[in-house]
């Protein structure tokens, strides 16, 4: 695996530009694409705003800075992509953005990739009645397990802030989960 | 033995204090709680999200994505306006002139069978309460003699009719009126 800064140099070199990209990619792919898919929800919905993403980071390359670590600028602007997903759903349909995750999390049913039990099935719908900000934090602390120091990078938030706000989403969680099982 | 041990700890009491070096992040104790409670509640939720994907999503996505890169974008076409209305003038103009043929012997004949009965009585005190015409214009227009005192003979008046009509007048405009 090429080391990071060798990836960012050659990313920035037009002659070895396209087979970094291609390197990239993936490296990158499956997390990326978790990351928006546990976020847009439908599969449909992922995949386009991957292939944004990673346009979008192709022809940023030259502008990262390197005053964060790649995967974190390459986090940010997938997690941006798929806030500017949803927030254009809830324009287009006229409603407001809590609502639209209701309906993504109500259609989970019928979706034809996803395998989920009742219970997935229930705490997806419980991180679908969170503010958007607690689900991104939700997900990115319980699914992917990641460090708060690693989300505050990405996030831009302070730790203290993404404590907070993760305490908030698993006591709603907790609470929506008894209230549907008990 | 013991008494050797108690000495020691003297010892090292005194030169590095009871005091450990070791410190924690700012905040540990205060949020330990939360996070412990975050970990307990957690414990019985699924790690597994329940999505999956097509089979073999992975395996193409590189090639779906550098081909989307890599295809030619398109530019925009820039439609100038000018050029748009003086295309569009032409058609503008026949579609007016045969909307004008096909139309105008409806026109003709409603202006042959027009008359003031066919005007309802609500149209016309509509149009008399826009104010399209002032009251001196009107009176000029029916001139002296359209109405006379007979004709309002047999007309009743309602008293609260009446009250609001004397509360509502200006005295000042009365007076002038019955002076002339």
């Amino acid at each position: 695996m090429i080391s990071e800064i060798s990836l960012i140099e050659q990313l920035k070199n037009a002659s070895s530009k396209n087979d970094a990209f291609r390197e990239l990619v993936k490296q990158y792919k499956e997390r990326l694409y978790w990351h928006i898919r546990k976020i847009v929800i439908s599969h449909d919905d992922a995949d386009d705003v991957l292939q944004n993403t990673f346009i979008k980071i192709f022809k940023n390359i030259e502008s990262f800075n390197q005053e964060s670590k790649l995967y974190s600028w390459m986090y940010r602007i997938a997690t941006n992509e798929s806030i500017t997903f949803i927030n254009k759903r809830a324009k287009e349909k006229n409603i407001d953005i809590a609502d639209v995750y209701k309906e993504l999390a109500g259609s989970l049913e019928s979706d034809d990739y996803f395998s989920g039990e009742e219970i997935q099935l229930i705490l997806q719908k419980a991180i679908a009645t969170l503010p958007q900000k607690q689900q991104i934090v939700f997900n990115m602390k319980y699914f992917d397990e990641m460090k708060y120091e690693e989300i505050s990078e990405i996030l831009k938030t302070s730790v203290g802030a993404l404590k907070a706000s993760y305490f908030h989403a698993v006591k709603k969680i907790e609470h929506y989960i008894k209230s549907k099982t008990d | 033995m013991k008494e050797n041990l108690e000495k020691s700890i003297d010892f090292l009491n005194k030169k590095i204090g009871i005091k450990s070096s070791f410190s924690v992040p700012e905040n540990y104790f205060s949020e330990l709680e939360a996070s412990i409670s975050s970990e307990i509640s957690t414990s019985s939720f699924s790690k597994d999200t329940g999505f999956t994907t097509p089979n073999d999503y992975f395996n193409n996505l590189e090639d779906s994505i550098l081909n989307s890169i890599s295809a030619p974008q398109r530019e925009s076409k820039i439609i100038h306006f000018r050029s748009k209305i003086l295309k569009t003038i032409p058609f503008v103009a026949a579609a007016s002139i045969a909307l004008f043929i096909t139309f105008i012997p409806f026109f003709i004949e409603d202006s042959n069978t027009f008359s003031l009965d066919s005007i309802s009585q609500n149209d016309i005190e509509n149009w008399l309460d826009s104010k399209t015409f002032s009251n001196i214009e009107i009176a000029n227009a029916i001139g002296d003699d359209f109405l006379k005192l007979n004709d309002f003979s047999f007309t009743e008046f309602k008293v609260e009719n009446l009250e609001d009509y004397l509360t509502t007048i200006d005295t000042q405009e009365l007076l002038i009126e019955i002076n002339n």
